[in-house]
């Protein structure tokens, strides 16, 4: 059980290994005496060691991956915005302009939804409905097989119970040119996203989609999409995203709210592992270097306990792959690694 | 008898007399002129009377004159008696610039002989009836050419001589530029989208222009001279608002006219209007001795390209101007390049997948294509449309359909009658066409489209250059932008920010992480508490900074490398703003050099430099620090020849460096004059 200390309110606070999203706290006992006292410190002291332990024993019970990280942005009513204009007097020039007062309000927190709204053209108002990227709450799971000549990686992505909208799509990096996708699930991929975009301008992003009527991808549900490539696998980065196309109000959104749109910034975004092809070329020395080098990532990412990170560590610094490579099978049934880590040092076999 | 006699012969006398002097005419004219010197700025004005032989028997001339403002003011006046003539000059000095300003002369006769009363008295009289007997320049009043008075004096006449004048001038105009924004685009939110900005040049909507009005006679500024701003009549371009009806929005003057000051400077503001195309702006002043100066002012948006004519089994068609047969607009198809290859990676994208090659080999029919309406005009800017087809665009005060987005290139309709709601089968999968459609627009750059279906379109706005991304950009280190003018650490480069852009970035060569890889930061050999960067080619790091005020800058990069031919560049917001400075060879990574580039415009405010290093993934160079420090270019010493001469002769030696005469002395102590 990890504890931390709110000292301003007198708190202790608990987090469950069952469920670190759940806190407990216990008010601290107020002492008058000396024994009391004394007491009170030992038994901090009992339970402080029971926390580090917890801690500890909690790092090292099972790996868990995290959720794509989610960026969180405030959208709030344009306070400084010009006036819009309606047209121009023909006989003089100048502009007739207007205020349109563009404002936006939230229409619900848990499902991030926003009416940008402002007055239109002809008196009326207008309103679109954006909903934020960050209601989504995605895990991606990716495991590797090998054929002969071919690496098969299969992407888990499970849409949390915890979201509050449907997935659209997952965009999964990769940095190989004989990428193939395999058909199967509902989410298709038949273009990569253009490297003209900014987040998407290293490697090719391989788009999966939703384009079904009949399906969708309600939070609870998992959907799994197959590619294939003889490039080994390597740390990737991946997206994933709701519906983005938005009903429009029948006039251009003025620019104050448009500016405002997030556009690839808001897809939640993490790693996972995909094709590197340079990889290929790598020396098994340098494979078991590059795999060291991501080893603290891994951890971050949760897909290393720290007991094995710690042990992964110490052999590769000491140049013995065996002995991990040895225990893979071991630390991946007892969830002391995940299927990426596994692949992962599938290569430098 | 007899002195009835001399009684009646004196009559006859005086009657032949009379007669005689009514024969010959008793004649006076006047003469009055006003002449202006620019020299000097005065006025001068000239009367004079004259009479002629006869008249002068028993008259005198006399002349009386003023000059007076066009407000009735007399400035100057005059007077003087003569015989047979009387004349008279007198100075008016101006300090206006232009006046309108009257000489009024009054042609008088005084009699010679006295009356019982002492008094002067006309014994012959000029009486109307000798009008046509005398003559004059200038224009005699009728009002006082009636008058006889028979006093002291005679008016004869009144000539008015009027002068208009101005300040004469020369008048030459400066602007720093020729190319401005259409006002409406905020340099904040909307110029991130935009390239080929020259900060300061031409990322603004608005110059001034500066004036200089000065004497042509003498050189001397001119104040007073009032010069008026105003946009001629040519037109060389209008942009993409070809027929368009009524008057044409150009911009406004603020001041519309302007008096030059005692330094003979004058300035306003232009400020462009919210469309693009040509405006030919003139200054004019009363009194202007050179040509009016005028400009051709281009209001754009740069780097808009027109989005090419598809091939023909390209997929889309251009739609909604002269390729449809509108001539309102003779195209409405420019884009930022990027927003352009987004477009025809959509119809490629579509026709490929939509339309597979099996069942469509030579493309999609044409009534499938993709029909691409309204980007942006030529040049850009306000896009003002009516909704009525046929009708002839005007600037339409009712403000309908105006496509207040469509105006940097970033947006594009894309009409939805030619994308069915049907079924089809993609890869295999059975998939909505529509919905086909709408994720090739996400995965082509447009991700926030906007259905618009009761307008029949999708409409587009490509994010590249998201200027809200731009303004939640990079997080600087320790969250505190670095002080300009100042140093910058080059450790100290920008975290990610929390919308994941990123800070950093360094190539991946096959064995570094291929996203979010950090730079390393090492210790500089010898300097334990100094810090260095390694820099890899296509390597960059970002640098949020505070500058305190606009102005010029210069960059100095302290840096080392084994190796010389490698370039590296400042960017700012995105924008190259040094090119490529070369990287010397310094023998060693541990030795530093200064790389330094000077002149460089900075905007005040919060801005995010970005050090990038050109080539491929290997080492390239060590990066200690940069500086920004205001530029001071450099002055230059040029003496007069007497200041050498004085200063020779007074046994000292001209010194160029500080620009004054040494006396001999040898410590830096000396005293310069």
């Amino acid at each position: 059980m990890a504890a931390s200390t709110d000292v301003s309110r007198g708190r202790v606070n608990y987090t469950s290994p069952f469920d670190p999203g759940r806190r407990y706290s216990k008010r601290r006992p107020a002492f008058n005496t000396h024994m009391k006292y004394f007491a009170a410190i030992f038994m901090f002291y009992i339970l402080a060691f029971l926390a580090g332990c917890s801690t500890s024993q909690y790092a090292q019970t099972k790996v868990q991956r995290k959720a794509l990280e989610k960026p969180h942005r405030e959208y709030n009513t344009p306070t400084n915005y010009a006036p819009r204009e309606r047209g121009y007097d023909p006989k003089t020039g100048k502009a007739i302009t207007y205020d349109h007062k563009p404002r936006v309000d939230l229409i619900d927190e848990k499902s991030g939804r926003y009416a940008f709204k402002w007055i239109g053209y002809d008196g009326q108002e207008k309103s679109v409905v954006f909903q934020r990227g960050d209601v989504l709450d995605v895990v991606v799971s990716a495991t590797v097989s090998k054929t002969t000549n071919q690496y098969v990686y299969t992407y888990k992505i499970e849409n949390l119970p915890t979201s509050a909208a449907y997935l659209k799509r997952f965009i999964v990096q990769n940095f190989a040119s004989d990428v193939v996708w395999r058909q199967g699930g509902p989410l298709i991929a038949f273009a990569t996203m253009s490297n003209a975009i900014d987040q998407f301008k290293e490697g090719n992003w391989l788009n999966f989609a939703d384009l079904s009527d009949a399906v969708q991808i309600n939070p609870g549900q998992t959907v799994q999409v197959q590619l294939t490539s003889s490039a080994p696998p390597g740390l990737v980065g991946c997206r994933a995203s709701i519906e983005t196309t938005m009903d429009g109000a029948g006039e251009d959104m003025p620019t104050a709210l448009e500016n405002l749109l997030p556009g690839y910034n808001d897809f939640p975004k993490g790693y996972t592992i995909g094709p590197i092809e340079s990889l290929k070329a790598l020396s098994a020395s340098d494979r078991v270097k590059y795999v060291l080098e991501k080893l603290p990532q891994f951890r971050d990412l949760g897909w290393i306990t720290e007991d094995a990170f710690a042990r992964y560590q110490q052999s590769l610094k000491t140049n013995d792959p065996p002995s991990v490579l040895n225990r893979l099978d071991e630390d991946l049934k007892s969830e002391q690694i995940t299927t990426e880590v596994f692949a992962l040092f599938q290569t430098i076999k | 008898m007899r002195q009835f006699k001399f009684t009646t012969i004196l009559f006859a006398a005086l009657c032949c007399l009379l007669m005689c002097s009514q024969t010959q005419a008793q004649q006076a004219f006047g003469y009055a002129a006003i002449t202006f010197n620019p020299s000097n700025n005065t006025s001068t004005g000239y009367a004079s009377t004259e009479l002629d032989y006869e008249t002068a028997y028993y008259y005198d001339a006399e002349v009386q004159a003023h000059i007076e403002n066009e407000n009735g003011s007399v400035l100057g006046s005059g007077g003087t008696i003569g015989n047979p003539s009387a004349s008279i000059f007198f100075d008016v000095i101006h300090t206006i610039a232009c006046f309108r300003i009257t000489i009024i002369s009054f042609v008088i006769v005084r009699p010679h002989f006295l009356g019982c009363d002492g008094d002067l008295f006309d014994a012959f009289g000029f009486s109307d009836f000798w009008w046509g007997w005398f003559w004059d320049f200038g224009d005699f009043s009728l009002s006082r050419r009636n008058r006889c008075i028979l006093n002291r004096l005679i008016f004869i006449a009144t000539i008015v001589r009027e002068l208009i004048n101005c300040l004469p001038a020369d008048v030459t105009c400066e602007k720093d530029t020729n190319q401005l924004l259409p006002s409406g685009l905020s340099t904040t939110t909307d110029t991130p989208y935009l390239t080929g900005l020259q900060p300061g040049i031409h990322d603004s909507d608005h110059i001034p222009i500066r004036c200089h009005a000065e004497n042509p006679v003498n050189g001397n500024p001119q104040s007073g001279v009032v010069l008026r701003f105003r946009f001629a009549n040519t037109v060389p371009f209008d942009g993409g608002h070809v027929n368009h009806a009524g008057v044409r929005p150009k911009g406004e003057f603020a001041p519309t006219t302007a008096r030059t000051d005692s330094s003979g400077n004058a300035t306003t503001v232009y400020t462009a209007p919210r469309f693009s195309g040509t405006i030919r702006i003139e200054i004019t002043a009363d009194g202007m001795t050179n040509d009016p100066p005028s400009a051709d002012l281009d209001v754009r948006v740069p780097s808009l390209q027109r989005l090419q004519n598809p091939a023909a089994n390209e997929g889309y068609l251009l739609r909604g101007s002269s390729e449809s047969g509108n001539t309102f607009h003779p195209d409405g198809h420019y884009g930022i390049p990027a927003a352009n290859t987004g477009l025809r990676g959509i119809a490629s994208d579509y026709r490929n997948n939509g339309f597979p090659q099996a069942q469509f080999p030579n493309g999609q029919p044409e009534d499938r294509k993709l029909n691409y309406n309204d980007q942006s005009l030529v040049w850009g800017g306000k896009f003002d449309i009516r909704n009525n087809v046929g009708v002839r665009p005007v600037w339409d005060p009712r403000g309908r359909g105006s496509h207040d987005e469509h105006r940097v290139g970033i947006n594009c309709d894309v009409r939805l009658g030619d994308v069915p709601n049907e079924n089809v089968i993609v890869q295999g999968v059975n998939v909505n066409r529509r919905q086909l459609l709408e994720e090739i627009f996400n995965q082509r750059g447009s991700t926030n489209t906007l259905r618009e279906f009761g307008l029949n379109h999708w409409h587009l706005r490509f994010e590249f250059n998201n200027p809200s991304a731009a303004l939640n950009g990079s997080v600087p280190a320790n969250r505190t932008p670095a002080a300009v003018p100042g140093v910058v650490e080059a450790e100290m480069y920008d975290t990610n920010g929390s919308d994941g852009t990123q800070g950093s970035f360094v190539p991946n060569d096959g064995t570094a992480d291929p996203m979010y890889n950090y730079p390393q930061v090492l210790a500089i050999t010898g300097e334990t508490d100094q810090s260095y960067v390694p820099m890899a080619g296509g390597q960059w790091m970002k640098y949020t900074v505070n500058i305190a005020s606009s102005g010029t800058y210069s960059f100095v990069a302290r840096v080392a490398s084994t190796s010389g031919g490698n370039t590296f560049r400042f960017e700012v917001d995105g924008t190259d703003r040094t090119g490529s400075l070369y990287i010397p060879n310094t023998g060693s990574g541990d030795v530093y050099q200064f790389v330094a580039i000077d002149d460089i415009w900075l905007a005040a405010g919060q801005h995010v430099v970005r050090l990038v290093v050109d080539g491929t993934s290997s080492w390239k160079a060590n990066f200690d620090y940069f500086t920004i420090n205001p530029y001071f270019p450099p002055q230059f010493c040029d003496p007069e020849w007497w200041e050498i001469d004085e200063c020779r002769n007074g046994g000292g030696s001209w010194d160029y460096s500080s620009c004054g005469c040494q006396y001999g002395c040898i410590t830096r102590a000396c005293e310069l004059y």
